[in-house]
């Protein structure tokens, strides 16, 4: 056997089980950083994301109540006064407690339709921190005869 | 090359690609093992909140379940007032015998940290709650999988105007027996 032949081999055994450390330690060593961005700017859409689901989930349980109690502007003072607020949901709260938003029976269905409404949220921490992020929409629920839910036009 | 150094060459090759894929097991093992204990962002979980728990429906003014949790972590109820809540309403929503809930809920202005547990044993719904937050190591114990918590941040704005950074770290499912 050619001995002088399998050094290189040899090595290559070494060099991977290096290079499999290197990955290892790389891989736990790893923290969600991005070229400096932290993961609190990272929130900040998630942040949105969640001041607009949570704005839907009060319209579908708001509606799920109240649906067929005729004109449902009527009972919205007490939806939107409220004694804390979650940030970024402003507008969408003032917008209900003036009625701007138009719920109608269309076919079998009730519809939700609220005209441009913003969530936003501040990024709280890192080099971009007090930067705000603002998605606006028009917000469209479709609900069954029920008041419950159907999706998302 | 000699035919007894070609058996050594394949035997080193093959060697190699065995270490090879006993690192990449042992990775996958760490991604499971350790990936779980980190607080993977709600939407990297499921996509979207639409049908999640948190927006459950619990109140004739559009109240949701959320609103309990926000209401408690910014000062506005008790500890009492969100246990009986657990109680009530929450468990309306079991209905598989294994079903439990944790809830962590955490307010880094103010310095609050409380864990709450509800089960369902024995034909009713018990609740568990400690205001002060020393219930972590009980999740381990007990829910399936670690990789279900789901974690949701938030900034809450209270009666004031001051921001609140409300975290709130939850599972609700099957629970071990």
């Amino acid at each position: 056997m050619n001995r002088k032949g399998d050094v290189p081999l040899g090595v290559m055994v070494i060099i991977a089980i290096v290079l499999c450390g290197f990955a290892l330690a790389t891989f736990l060593m790893f923290k969600s950083d991005f070229g400096g961005i932290k993961n609190g700017e990272y929130d900040v859409a998630e942040k949105v994301k969640i001041a607009e689901e949570y704005s839907y989930g009060k319209i579908k349980s708001f509606v799920l109540n109240n649906y067929n109690k005729g004109d449902i502007k009527k009972e919205v003072s007490s939806f939107a006064n409220r004694n804390y607020y979650l940030a970024g949901t402003e507008q969408f709260f003032a917008k209900m407690k003036n009625g701007e938003f138009e719920f109608y029976k269309e076919g079998e269905n009730y519809i939700f339709e609220m005209k441009n409404v913003s969530f936003y949220a501040e990024i709280g921490s890192g080099e971009l921190k007090g930067t705000s992020f603002k998605l606006s929409k028009d917000i469209v629920l479709v609900f069954d005869g029920k008041g419950n839910y159907r999706e998302l036009r | 090359m000699n035919k007894r150094g070609q058996i050594g060459k394949g035997l080193t090759i093959f060697s190699v690609l065995l270490v090879v894929f006993l690192v990449m097991g042992l990775f996958n093992f760490l991604a499971y093992n350790i990936g779980i204990g980190r607080e993977v962002s709600s939407y990297q979980e499921s996509g979207n909140f639409r049908e999640d728990f948190l927006f459950k429906s619990v109140g004739q003014n559009g109240e949701i379940v959320l609103d309990s949790f926000l209401s408690y972590a910014v000062g506005d109820i008790t500890s009492d007032n969100l246990r009986d809540f657990l109680q009530k309403d929450i468990g309306n929503f079991y209905n598989e015998k294994n079903n439990c809930l944790f809830l962590i809920l955490k307010n880094s202005d103010s310095g609050l940290t409380s864990t709450f547990e509800s089960s369902f044993k024995d034909g009713a719904v018990v609740v568990y709650a400690d205001p002060l937050g020393n219930y972590l190591i009980r999740i381990d114990g007990i829910i399936n999988s670690k990789k279900n918590v789901r974690v949701v941040k938030m900034d809450v704005l209270n009666s004031n105007g001051e921001k609140n950074l409300v975290e709130i770290k939850y599972y609700f499912g099957e629970c071990k027996k």
